[in-house]
């Protein structure tokens, strides 16, 4: 029995030995090759991952390049090149996108940047460009949120310039939609929010007078000249703007100060010329009851002659055959009845003084209906007719 | 196989042969165990060795895409037509001569050589694979990796396990266990590699396969993260489900996807047959006049579709293409694809349904969007799930497109529209195209290969099926014998059958001849044995548990020895729900 045994488990050690062998010899080549395999396959990757960088890069630069020459359409032809090698550039995205704008490409850029702002929604770049975008596409709603998300968005660099940019950008876009009052929000907001600086008042100045509203234009205006008493641009503009409101004398101050200070352009000089000559006659014949009584009351004088004047030519000029306008025959017994008004009755009644502002008012608009465009002083008392002199 | 390739023979004599037919029966009792340890192991080296085969296979391509397409491939470049058409006079030439088995996607090859050649795919087709594949789509054919990836893993599971000298029965396992690498590697997706080759290639979840599977997979990947990273072949946008009613939505991409998958299945099932029964010169010819085709749609405006697309579909993700770019994309690469595939060019289907998919799906978000701006989610969720929806209706793989959405996009959120816009594409295709398309491509090459449609929806009969009442008598075990014989059941003797019920809740199936012999054993009631119970008087065997919902057919080798099988219930011990006979059996399968 024992002599039996002993073959049995020699014979099954024996055999367990050489599958043990056997299966170890397996196990170490497969491990040789996949060593080997794997150094070659690290090879094989290392290399082409160095060529996607260079490439890149190569295409990037490429891209830049022509976007700087102004070739959009190239450049964003590069620039998917250089994102297909390196597609987690953020740098590249935002550049495509921009090329993609710039080339026209208003469907594919906003795509584009949709896709970038579904992964920052608080970028202030990504939402100012969709802003621009959706303006570009009509989109005013969604232009209007995402400019205010521009606004109060994340910026990289100057936080608080760039956003009163954008504050800016979007009055200006407002008030290209006739959208005035939120246009004078958003400017008002910006010149609280803005520093002391003379250009961004000049802007400013700018934006307000372009929604009409001139208080606060003159005011930016004016900062600008306690920094720059003699900028020529400032200077000019405030004092359009105080001829437009009717601060006539302001006005001629302006323009003096604008001459005085030397401008060197021929064509600019001669209309801020023209301008304060204006200005002086507007100012001399001005007849607004803000005014002295005994100003007024001269004033008043000078203008009823002019104004007479007028009517009396264009009677001529209609002829004694012709049948004149109603408005023409009802200026007649007014002129009649305020043959005899004096300087000294005019200064003490000042019902007498607006009726005879009425007629001289009434007879330049009608005159200028009926006999066609007045000029010189006349011209100038149909101004301050039409302007309803606004100081009243 | 074990049994040669160890202990072999090497004295002479009486003696020595004594001892080698011991030494075998040795052998053979060590060997499965040694096998089942083989097993797990090897397959984490085919993980491992598959996973490195398809990162030099992918970056294989990416070098050739560059050196022959150029770093930027672009309308009206020459390259573009002369690239694929010299790449495809180099592939008919070696296909024709030196790799005769690398035609084709590899999908259907692997399952060749499970079903036909016992698992056998060889060294020579898998070089072949990788060469001629990386050279065809690197030159711009309009196909992809993946399927090649999962041959190749196929055969490096094959080439090692015959190396190593493994049973047939093992052999034929380790191929489904390397496309499982391959393809996981590939997609860097293990679940969804798994879930295909279950859904597609076996057909059936097998426990005794599933965890090689598993561990090959998760090996491969680990592998191809070591290169990649964890992230897909595409970056994944932000995805969610907007708005419920965005579902209306994903429904029509359900229904573009279907009618997509039947129009590309239309094309390549006319065009395949008809290119492979022209003449041989002419099939030479076919690889470089598609390819001068193929080349023409990117030489004329449109060099996204060639190779495989994946930095396009990665574009579509992020809402890069307007609509009619992104259908104008769609259109072509089925075009594209079809040519390409069917001219026999090694190449697979996957990656060019996903693009054509993604497209889809892209263009669907963006229409939604330009209609609905405020209910509309991320175009890349729309993307996302179009490549399901190609997936489940082209490929017919509804478990895996599911699960691959998910995988891919690793969000569970959309769940929902994956799953509403995949089985409205399924079951559109389906209808329309009964004949799933690797079906039809085996159908086409004079193959049988199982059908994993079909076998998936294979119900199998259960004993339920076949249950009858019990109508034949029963009896006590435990009555003693006199008591059985005195209180005779007029329907006990005239039942062919008797049911004896044992104490153990066990039962006996007894004939009217076996009862009668037991019973005439006793005269009267003071003989000896008259007061023993029943069941000491039968056999010592039982008839087996049965269930109700055991397969039908496990019942049949009992017939043998049974007459009629008791059926039990599960939840109270001894408790009959019925029984079945062979005649009831056999009418059920008739059915």
């Amino acid at each position: 029995m024992s002599t039996k045994a002993k073959p049995r488990s020699s014979i099954l050690s024996q055999s367990a030995r050489k599958l043990f062998l056997r299966d170890t010899l397996v196990f170490a080549t497969l491990t040789c090759i996949t060593l080997v395999l794997y150094g070659f396959t690290l090879l094989l990757f290392r290399s082409f991952e160095s060529h996607r960088a260079s490439l890149a890069v190569y295409w990037s630069d490429r891209g830049q390049d022509e976007m700087s020459h102004g070739q959009p359409n190239q450049a964003a032809t590069s620039l998917r090149n250089a994102i297909s090698y390196a597609p987690d550039d953020r740098r590249y995205e935002l550049l495509l996108a921009q090329a993609l704008s710039e080339a026209g490409q208003t469907d594919q850029a906003i795509n584009y940047f949709l896709n970038l702002w579904e992964s920052q929604p608080g970028d202030g770049f990504i939402n100012l460009e969709l802003g621009r975008l959706s303006s570009k596409k009509g989109l005013t709603q969604q232009a209007i949120n995402y400019y205010r998300a521009a606004i109060f968005g994340d910026w990289q660099g100057d936080g608080p310039t760039r956003r009163r940019n954008v504050r800016l950008e979007l009055a200006d876009y407002l008030t290209s939609i006739h959208n005035l009052a939120a246009a004078r929000t958003e400017l008002l907001i910006a010149s609280g929010n803005a520093e002391n600086d003379a250009m961004i008042n000049l802007s400013l100045g700018g934006k307000f007078a372009a929604i009409g509203d001139i208080p606060n234009a003159l005011n930016s205006y004016k900062k600008v000249l306690v920094d720059k008493p003699h900028d020529l641009s400032a200077l000019e503009a405030a004092g359009r703007l105080s001829l437009q409101s009717g601060d006539y004398a302001a006005a001629h101050g302006f323009f003096v100060e604008a001459l005085e200070a030397g401008i060197e352009d021929a064509n600019l000089r001669g209309r801020v010329l023209a301008a304060n000559e204006e200005a002086e006659r507007l100012e001399d014949l001005a007849f607004s009851p803000n005014m002295p009584d005994y100003k007024r009351a001269e004033h008043l004088m000078m203008g009823k002659a002019i104004a007479e004047a007028r009517y009396n030519s264009c009677t001529m000029q209609l002829g004694e055959t012709a049948q004149p306008p109603v408005d023409m025959l009802d200026l007649k017994p007014r002129w009649r009845a305020a043959e005899n008004i004096r300087t000294r009755a005019l200064k003490e009644d000042d019902g007498l003084q607006e009726s005879l502002s009425s007629l001289i008012r009434d007879t330049e608009v009608v005159a200028s209906k009926v006999c066609g465009p007045p000029s010189g002083d006349d011209a100038i008392l149909l101004r301050l007719a039409e302007s309803r002199e606004p100081n009243q | 196989m074990i049994e040669h390739g160890i202990g072999t023979p090497t004295g002479s004599g009486a003696q020595t042969s004594v001892a080698d037919a011991e030494l075998q029966g040795l052998e053979s009792n060590i060997a499965p165990a040694r096998e089942g340890r083989l097993f797990l192991l090897l397959s984490i080296f085919i993980g491992i060795i598959s996973g490195l085969l398809v990162v030099a296979f992918r970056m294989a391509i990416e070098w050739l895409s560059v050196l022959l397409q150029g770093s930027a491939p672009a309308p009206g470049q020459l390259r573009l037509m002369i690239a694929p058409a010299c790449a495809g006079i180099v592939i008919a030439v070696l296909t024709r001569y030196v790799f005769p088995e690398v035609r084709g996607s590899g999908v259907n090859q692997t399952k060749a050589a499970l079903y036909i050649h016992n698992g056998y795919i060889s060294f020579r087709t898998m070089v072949g694979k990788f060469l001629l594949a990386s050279l065809a789509i690197g030159s711009g054919f309009s196909l992809g990796p993946e399927d090649p990836s999962l041959q190749i893993g196929a055969g490096v599971a094959s080439t090692i396990s015959r190396r190593v000298g493994l049973s047939r029965e093992r052999l034929r396992l380790f191929a489904p266990i390397g496309a499982a690498a391959g393809l996981a590697a590939a997609f860097n997706a293990p679940i969804s590699a798994i879930l295909f080759v279950i859904e597609e290639v076996i057909g059936q979840w097998s426990a005794g396969v599933l965890g090689s599977i598993v561990l090959s997979a998760v090996s491969a990947v680990i592998v191809a993260r070591q290169f990649w990273g964890s992230q897909p072949m595409f970056r994944i946008p932000a995805v969610d489900l907007h708005d419920p009613r965005e579902l209306l939505a994903y429904a029509v991409l359900g229904v573009v996807g279907g009618a997509a998958s039947l129009l590309f299945a239309k094309a390549l099932g006319y065009l395949r047959p008809v290119l492979r029964n022209q003449p041989q010169w002419s099939q030479m010819m076919q690889p470089a006049l598609a390819g001068i085709l193929v080349g023409a749609i990117g030489y004329f405006g449109l060099p996204q579709v060639l190779g495989a697309g994946y930095g396009t579909i990665d574009l579509a993700m992020h809402g890069q293409f307007a609509l009619k770019m992104l259908l104008l994309l769609a259109l072509f690469k089925i075009v594209a694809t079809t040519l390409s595939f069917s001219s026999g060019t090694p190449g697979g289907m996957f990656a060019p349904t996903l693009f054509v998919g993604a497209m889809l799906g892209a263009a669907v978000g963006s229409a939604e969007r330009l209609l609905l701006p405020h209910l509309t989610g991320s175009i890349g969720s729309y993307a996302l799930v179009g490549m399901g929806v190609l997936f489940a209706a082209f490929l017919r793989a509804p478990f895996t497109s599911v699960f691959m959405v998910l995988e891919v996009s690793g969000n569970y959120s959309i769940i929902l529209p994956v799953i509403l816009a995949n089985t409205i594409a399924y079951l559109i295709s389906r209808s329309l195209q009964p004949v799933p398309i690797f079906e039809l491509f085996t159908h086409q090459d004079g193959l049988y290969l199982p059908s994993m449609e079909e076998q998936r929806e294979e119900s199998d009969l259960r004993v339920e099926d076949a249950l009858q009442p019990v109508d034949v008598p029963i009896l006590r075990g435990a009555d003693t014998l006199w008591y059985t014989k005195q209180t005779p059941d007029p329907r006990v003797l005239a039942s062919p059958v008797v049911l004896i019920e044992c104490t153990d809740s066990t039962w006996y199936v007894a004939s009217r001849d076996e009862l009668a012999q037991i019973l005439s054993k006793i005269q009267a009631e003071n003989e000896p044995g008259a007061d023993s119970s029943l069941q000491d008087h039968l056999s010592v065997e039982r008839a087996p548990l049965i269930f109700p919902d055991q397969p039908l057919s496990n019942a049949l080798s009992h017939f043998r020895r049974w007459p009629i099988l008791p059926v039990s219930n599960r939840a109270k011990r001894g408790v009959l729900e019925g029984t079945i006979s062979m005649e009831q059996v056999l009418k059920r399968y008739q059915q």
